[in-house]
């Protein structure tokens, strides 16, 4: 997060306000809170960082052009989640057609595997390293139904409530897709995950 | 329903800390009598701390530079269609080179209030190619016009304000410009190519 934040932090729902009445620093701070854990959420569903980061331009561009659709009853970080992940289902209903789903679309790909600075480190031994490649491969081969609740609820760690308005289903149902999903994907993982 | 099918709707409310005392201890007692169960647990446990320890993908440097660009093209076409001026966009591609380059300073005055970006500087390994990156745009209300907006490796020297100063990036070096030039920076930086589809052209 940005220095100017420092302080009285804005937010979401101040800046989006704020940027409705005409103010882009807004929309800037907004892009800045976002960017990157969008980015993390799109790469993760899709597999691709390249194709992630074309996606995550889409959904700020979305937000840009449709500012006046956002009505303060829902929380902002719902509302943008939803772009992002309605954007990244569509991809993937695209790629299918395409018949482009090979394996080198799984995620399984050295070059496009580009981590953060603070998250990037030499040293780290290749054992872990080959531990998330192939946990990174796993959440992508779930289908897009649990991949996506996972991915909420697991990796960016949002509330099941969130996740509820984000996905639009029911709290029950959010909630039994996240176990069976994590029971699936426990099932593919389980030697990785013994110890 | 046996206890193991039962465990399996239960297991994440169990870790989560979601289950009431009495179901709780139902579950703890079946850890008893059935180690799979209990490893299994141990597993999800494992798995959950795995995935939140997944490290965290970021967006490339250019990330915004490159939003700002899409957004001012965006809004300029918009306006410049309203005010009816869009047809004085039109250029050749043999010529559009120059032409774009003073287009785009156009453009981004639309966007004055957008932040400073410090740093352009292109990634490492962009460096020996041409283009170093771009994206395209389809405009909304005329899909027969497609805009290409794409980004040189090498950049104009912007104190001068002279495109004769050609300067080429180093990726390591650190480009930290005052607010003016970085912002002319981009500017001189973007290019724009602007392509009809054969199919329907308006012009
Ligand atoms: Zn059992």
């Amino acid at each position: 997060m940005g220095l100017e934040e420092k302080g009285s932090k804005p937010t979401d729902e101040d800046l989006i306000e704020r940027f409705q009445d005409g103010d882009l620093y807004a929309f800037d701070l907004i892009v800045k809170r976002y960017k990157n854990q969008l980015m993390n959420f799109v790469y993760r569903f899709l597999g691709n960082s390249e194709e992630a980061e074309d996606l995550v331009q889409e959904t700020f561009l979305r937000v840009y052009r449709n500012r006046r659709a956002y009505q303060k009853v829902a929380k902002f970080s719902t509302w943008i989640y939803t772009i992002a992940g309605n954007l990244a289902k569509t991809e993937l209903r695209k790629r299918k057609r395409r018949k482009f789903f090979s394996i080198s679309d799984l995620g399984y790909n050295e070059k496009d595997y580009d981590i953060s600075d603070e998250a990037y480190n030499p040293e780290k031994d290749v054992d872990s390293r080959m531990k998330e490649e192939i946990i990174h491969r796993e959440i992508n081969l779930l289908s897009p139904k649990f991949r996506q609740v996972i991915l909420l609820r697991d990796v960016q760690q949002l509330s099941y409530e969130e996740i509820s308005q984000i996905v639009k289903i029911p709290l029950g149902t959010v909630k039994s897709r996240v176990n069976r999903g994590r029971l699936k994907l426990q099932e593919k993982l389980k030697i990785l995950v013994d110890r | 329903m046996d206890n193991c099918q039962r465990f399996k709707l239960l297991v994440s409310d169990y870790i989560e800390g979601g289950l009431a005392q009495q179901h709780k201890q139902q579950m703890e007692y079946h850890f008893k009598e059935c180690l799979k169960c209990a490893r299994t647990t141990q597993q999800l446990r494992n798995l959950l701390n795995e995935l939140k320890a997944l490290p965290k993908v970021a967006v490339s440097p250019d990330f915004e530079t490159i939003l700002r660009a899409r957004i001012s093209v965006e809004s300029a076409l918009a306006r410049r269609r309203h005010e009816g001026f869009f047809k004085s966009l039109q250029f050749r591609i043999p010529a559009y080179a120059i032409s774009a380059v003073l287009i785009i300073m156009g453009l981004f005055s639309v966007i004055s209030k957008f932040d400073r970006p410090t740093r352009v500087a292109p990634p490492e390994a962009y460096v020996n190619q041409e283009w170093y990156g771009g994206f395209q745009q389809v405009d909304k209300s005329s899909e027969d016009l497609v805009i290409y907006i794409l980004e040189r490796k090498t950049v104009y020297n912007v104190s001068s304000q002279s495109p004769a100063q050609v300067s080429t990036f180093d990726s390591r070096e650190e480009i930290s410009a005052g607010i003016d030039s970085a912002r002319s920076l981009q500017r001189t930086n973007t290019v724009i190519d602007r392509r009809e589809n054969t199919q329907s052209p308006i012009y």
